[in-house]
């Protein structure tokens, strides 16, 4: 019998929201034999910085501040990441679960698959590539970054669905001033989005739809609408106000 | 090279081939090249992540000769894994940082 796992539609938030709702959820899986997939996206725009990176090398604070972007720690790993036009994902399950691999990169993998669905659904031929990203001609068009720990895996990640690497470029830091336009360049012939694609806007509703289905399809499991439990917002809003809304975290590197 | 009051403070940023970046921050001690302060971050993956603080802590005070076997040792020791970097990389990143300084 095909398993059922929860479907989350948590709309916009701001960054130390969605951190920490992702944080609870994983926190409280425990002993759930189901996992949970969640999409969001980002209001006011983010930059997320993963766990090891340094802020201060990576981020522009005074520009973030000034065009009223939030700036968050990732809990995972990876790089820097502008929230816009895009739709986010989680995917929450037991460690233990079956066809999650003790080796991360199988099991980036396997999560990935929902996304490569869901794109192919929308008429665009992709394929995960190693680490951590899935390309279609060539080019980046998603991002994922992973943790685990209390027995469960978070997986997070980005679908693009328009991109602008240039305000990008304005939030983030270069290493030399001389070589920004260059360097977006370079960036602009990496990375591509649902829209550069397809060659139109594609309405957010398509793209979700076409995810939700690639997911289920891609990770073999049905797929039944939710809404966190009254104890997941309770620790979301706890882990917002002790963690991600803090200095002492966004600012540990 | 940066020194003063004995102290010499290098950095590096290495990129792993086909993997993630690596960017270190150090404070030399000299004469005896003891590792005063350290901070390895980038776009790497360690799990558990919380490993790459207890490292840190792990390596102050260490003479630069060990350090290498010394993030081997740590590395087995926890059962970490590492994405996108290995351990050769870090040790690789810290020489790095370690040659700026002149020492």
């Amino acid at each position: 019998m095909t398993e059922t796992w929860r479907l989350l539609r948590t709309g916009a938030m701001d960054a130390a929201s969605n951190m920490a709702l992702d944080e609870a959820v994983l926190s409280l899986n425990k002993g759930k034999k189901e996992g949970t997939l969640r999409f969001y996206s980002w209001e006011p725009k983010a930059i997320s910085i993963g766990y090891f990176q340094g802020i201060n090398e990576e981020v522009d604070i005074r520009k973030c501040e000034e065009l009223g972007v939030d700036v968050v720690r990732r809990i995972t790993g990876g790089g820097a990441v502008y929230h816009d036009d895009e739709l986010t994902y989680s995917v929450i399950v037991d460690e233990r679960h079956p066809n999650i691999s003790n080796n991360i990169l199988e099991s980036y993998d396997y999560l990935c698959k929902g996304i490569v669905n869901g794109l192919e659904r929308l008429g665009i031929d992709s394929e995960f590539k190693p680490i951590n990203d899935i390309i279609t001609g060539g080019k980046k068009i998603s991002g994922n970054a992973q943790t685990r720990r209390m027995g469960s895996v978070l997986q997070h990640g980005t679908i693009l669905r328009t991109v602008d690497v240039r305000t990008m470029f304005d939030l983030l830091l270069v290493p030399d001033e001389k070589i920004r336009d260059k360097m977006i360049s370079a960036v602009e012939e990496r990375v591509t989005s649902i829209s550069d694609m397809l060659g139109e806007k594609v309405q957010d509703d398509r793209i979700l739809e076409a995810m939700v289905e690639g997911f289920s399809e891609g990770l073999g499991v049905k797929l039944e609408p939710g809404e966190p439990t009254s104890e997941e917002w309770e620790m979301m809003k706890t882990i917002r106000s002790e963690k991600y809304g803090t200095r002492e975290w966004n600012f540990k590197r | 090279m940066e020194q003063e009051n004995g102290i010499s403070k290098g950095s590096s940023v290495y990129k792993v081939p086909e993997g993630k970046l690596i960017k270190v921050w150090l404070e030399v001690e000299v004469p005896g090249n003891i590792l005063v302060d350290i901070k390895l971050t980038g776009d790497f993956f360690i799990h558990p992540e919380e490993w790459i603080a207890s490292l840190e802590n792990e390596l102050k005070g260490m003479s630069m000769d060990d350090i290498p076997g010394k993030i081997i040792e740590q590395a087995e020791k926890d059962d970490v894994q590492l994405v996108g970097i290995g351990t050769e990389d870090i040790i690789h990143a810290i020489k790095l940082a370690f040659e700026s300084t002149g020492s």
